[in-house]
């Protein structure tokens, strides 16, 4: 799922400078959208949280090791999902609360198959904010922490019949 | 300048008894005249971009800078004896601000409580409407252990030109602007306060 050369320790080691200095990297063309898993979709409909369809995914090991590599430091699977959106889906900061990690890393993957929708955004404080566009291939790594929370932008009609899939993976600090 | 029936009786029964909660809808609330100066200061009001997890569309200063739509918002504050009566709740005083929802602008489900503002009473006037889209959607909850873990879409309200809503503000009174998709959504909004 991790293209080359993303793919390799060495290159992920030179990249951790950046990561530690920023907090957060993104990476274009780091990802294969032709690797998205195929999944059975359970449809998410909660008015004051968001709306998507999403399928739970066992952990993966090479996301686990391409994280870890980044961070530079031991981290524990929390969760992995994969995200389905369409005209008028949305995810607002009250649904990442219900499952995100207050200490740790998390990976987003974008595995759609074309340029269609709005930006995933992590904010912090009212000035510090990271908008991750929607382009196939990206992958953004972000550390959480408790002051951070994110929501996927609303997808309006302009986006037509496409769909946009990410693949996220939660780690949290230590073992 | 606004103009309420003479028997408010109608109004509260309305209010009291509307569901998914407590809401009215009044068309014709401001008299052509009155409406068509809204219409035409609407278009030199400044409005600016603002967008965040739940919104995106265009907003003016709280109150507004045109003269029309400060005579309305104006208007508003010494109306609250009747909002009281309709909505039967002490409110002193109104805000609000000019909004313009451009096509792909939209404001997601939401409760407008917020304890330390004291919000009581919403409200919504629309100066024009939209070809398509815009609508005032008003969802049923259901809770359990204090959380929403259902809601259902329970009204539409088009917003159509020279119409006043208003709403109970409560956790459960969830509600969005619908996505406008055709032309363009002009109205002031904003709350009263006890």
């Amino acid at each position: 799922m991790i293209r080359a050369p993303y793919d390799r320790p060495e290159v992920l080691e030179k990249l951790r400078p950046a990561f530690a200095a920023q907090r957060s990297l993104i990476l274009p063309g780091a990802c294969d959208p032709k690797a998205a898993p195929r999944v059975r979709w359970r449809r998410f409909d909660l008015a004051n949280r968001g709306r998507y369809d999403f399928a739970e995914l066992r952990p993966m090991t090479e996301l686990h090791r391409f994280a870890e590599a980044l961070a530079g430091a031991r981290l524990k699977p929390a969760w992995t999902r994969l995200y389905r959106f369409r005209h008028g889906g949305y995810a607002l900061f009250f649904d990442d609360a219900h499952l995100r990690v207050e200490s740790g890393i998390e990976l987003t993957l974008d595995l759609s198959r074309q340029v269609a929708g709005p930006p995933v955004v992590y904010q912090s404080s009212p000035t510090s904010r990271l908008e991750v566009p929607q382009v196939p291939g990206i992958v953004a790594i972000v550390e959480r922490s408790p002051a951070t929370y994110r929501y996927d932008r609303y997808f309006p009609a302009e986006v037509g019949r496409a769909s946009v899939l990410r693949l996220r993976a939660a780690f949290e600090y230590g073992r | 300048m606004i103009r309420w029936p003479p028997d408010l009786r109608p109004l509260v029964r309305r209010f009291r008894s509307a569901r998914p909660f407590p809401h009215l809808v009044i068309d014709g609330v401001l008299s052509r005249d009155d409406h068509a100066r809204l219409v035409a200061d609407f278009d030199r009001e400044p409005h600016v971009l603002v967008e965040n997890e739940i919104y995106l569309h265009l907003r003016s200063s709280d109150p507004p800078m045109q003269p029309a739509l400060r005579a309305f918002h104006a208007a508003l504050g010494t109306e609250c004896s009747t909002v009281s009566t309709i909505c039967a709740l002490p409110l002193t005083r109104a805000d609000g601000s000019a909004y313009v929802y451009l096509p792909g602008h939209y404001l997601l489900p939401h409760s407008d409580s917020r304890q330390s503002e004291g919000r009581a009473i919403a409200y919504a006037y629309y100066v024009d409407a939209p070809k398509r889209g815009g609508e005032l959607e008003l969802f049923a909850c259901a809770r359990r252990g204090g959380e929403i873990v259902r809601t259902r879409s329970a009204r539409k309200i088009a917003p159509r030109a020279n119409r006043l809503v208003l709403f109970a503000v409560s956790d459960l009174a969830l509600h969005q602007v619908r996505e406008v998709l055709d032309g363009a959504r002009t109205s002031i909004a904003g709350w009263f306060y006890p």
